[in-house]
């Protein structure tokens, strides 16, 4: 598939993919007390077709431990409303994480795949190899006009939301998000804030995803979705440089002194570094320091606390704050 | 007995009063609550109306889904599947009904979007140019052909 939209110039603003799809097995109830008592086997059935395949971890919500529950939802790999299907909900991931999949959860398997960058193309090349494994050996619920049964009749059709994840600082800082919103809502495309309202501090995060499933191929769905994110990358490029000519030595001050704070302090809570990092990053785009895009979300996605206390072993504020200043000011020192 | 109502089975025979005469009905406990006003029959086995309405594969009702947009099992797909279109509609933001333009808007956007990712291209490294003429060209036309004027 064309490579364009793979575009690494939007490499500052499109920080990651992702391809979900929603599967139902036809003869399994899809909800209720019988599904309770009859899907715990869709588990082990999923398990084992995937298994030969890579390595595979199967992570079962009735005994998941609240700190690594705290990752996975953190890392968008299980839903709340999994989570809370403490009967049968399991969660099936590969050991790189690049594959993994939902069992229970509102859709018998919500199977998913995540990268970097804009690449929709990319994740849905890894999700089809594996979708077309399950579809082969189980037997998914199909109807001939409508495509794939799913449990709500809105992700009826090919059963695949594709979403991008956009880092958006300058359109939110000059107000233009909601007529963005408004624009992408009337062309079929659901933009929202990732972290919910009130999370003006939590790097100004958006993801874009198509509305409907019906009436749409998969290939359809991975243009239009990616020519959408696009779109909102150029405008937010735009205002980016409307900021940085308004006052170039004032926008340089700003973003060097958030990069001064992370490579030198010594107790940073997550507030405090989701606020500076996006200015971080923001220098780097401008180019006062070589940081590459990858970098910069890696080190935004660890430093949430449940990822920290999963990866470092901490379970304290203090203790994590002071594992974050290390890990950032390392990480910042390291890439010069 | 049957009832004269509803023509189910299991029907009593009241005796009833009107204009100083007496009159007798065969009704069930159903439509005997129904005539005297009655807000809620009593429960009692389904009635054939009932059944033909749910799922006989997990019981959910056509109600039901049409509330909630859920259905509760593949089978529920298959023997709702006329009434459930005009569900999916609506969950579909009006994919069925407005197919037609939804195909135009579709292609519109596909063939706009490459022709603004071909002339960005073009901005950004001139030596392009010659290799995109073509297929500029050919969006352009195919966008004028869909009503689509992009200079
Ligand atoms: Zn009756
Ligand atoms: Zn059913």
């Amino acid at each position: 598939m064309a490579d364009y939209l793979n575009a690494e110039q939007y490499g500052f603003c499109a920080v990651s993919s992702r391809v979900r799809l929603a599967r139902n097995l036809a003869d399994y109830p899809f909800f209720g007390p019988q599904a309770n008592r009859l899907n715990g086997e869709i588990v082990e059935k999923v398990y084992r077709t995937l298994k030969p395949l890579d390595t595979f971890s199967v992570v079962y919500m009735n005994d998941l431990p609240d700190l690594q529950a705290g990752y996975l939802r953190e890392k968008y790999f299980i839903s709340p409303l999994l989570a809370e299907n403490r009967v049968n909900g399991a969660l099936i991931i590969n050991k790189d994480e690049t594959f993994s999949c939902m069992v229970n959860e509102e859709d018998h398997l919500r199977e998913q795949c995540f990268t970097e960058g804009l690449n929709l193309f990319k994740a849905y090349e890894i999700i089809a190899v594996k979708d077309k494994i399950l579809s082969d050996r189980m037997n998914f619920a199909r109807d001939k006009d409508f495509g794939y049964i799913t449990t709500c009749m809105s992700n009826v059709g090919t059963g695949m939301r594709a979403s991008v994840m956009l880092f958006l600082p300058a359109l939110h800082a000059t107000g233009k998000m909601n007529e963005v919103i408004a624009e992408m809502k009337q062309k079929g495309f659901t933009v929202r804030g990732v972290f919910g309202e009130g999370s003006r501090g939590e790097g100004y995060m958006y993801q874009i995803s198509n509305e409907v499933t019906f009436g749409f191929t998969e290939n359809e769905i991975l243009k239009t979705v990616s020519y959408a994110a696009c779109k909102i990358c150029d405008l937010e490029l735009d205002e980016r440089h409307k900021i940085f000519d308004f006052d170039p030595l004032r926008t340089e001050d700003e973003c060097m002194r958030a990069y001064g704070v992370l490579a030198n302090c010594k107790l940073l809570d997550y507030g405090e570094f989701a606020s500076l990092w996006v200015k971080l990053a923001l220098g780097a785009y401008y180019g006062f320091y070589n940081l590459k895009p990858n970098l910069l979300y890696r080190l935004f996605i660890n430093m949430r606390p449940a990822i920290i206390s999963y990866h470092e072993g901490v379970f304290t504020s203090r203790d994590r704050d002071i594992h974050r200043a290390k890990l950032v000011s390392e990480t910042l020192r390291g890439a010069l | 007995m049957v009832c004269k109502r509803c023509n189910n089975e299991g029907a009593i025979a009241y005796r009833y009063i009107k204009d100083g005469k007496e009159y007798q009905v065969e009704l069930c406990h159903d439509c005997y609550n129904l005539l005297l006003g009655r807000q809620e029959p009593a429960p009692k086995k389904k009635s054939f109306f009932d059944i033909n309405l749910r799922c006989p594969g997990c019981g959910t009702s056509l109600d039901e889904i049409r509330r909630t947009g859920y259905i509760g099992c593949a089978d529920c797909f298959k023997n709702f599947k006329n009434e459930l279109v005009p569900v999916i509609d609506a969950f579909q933001n009006r994919a069925i009904s407005r197919s037609r333009e939804i195909q135009k808007e579709k292609d519109v956007m596909i063939l706009a979007g490459e022709y603004e990712h071909l002339m960005a291209e073009n901005l950004s490294s001139p030596a392009n140019c010659a290799k995109n003429a073509r297929r500029l060209k050919d969006i352009k036309l195919k966008l004028l052909a869909l009503g689509v004027d992009v200079g």
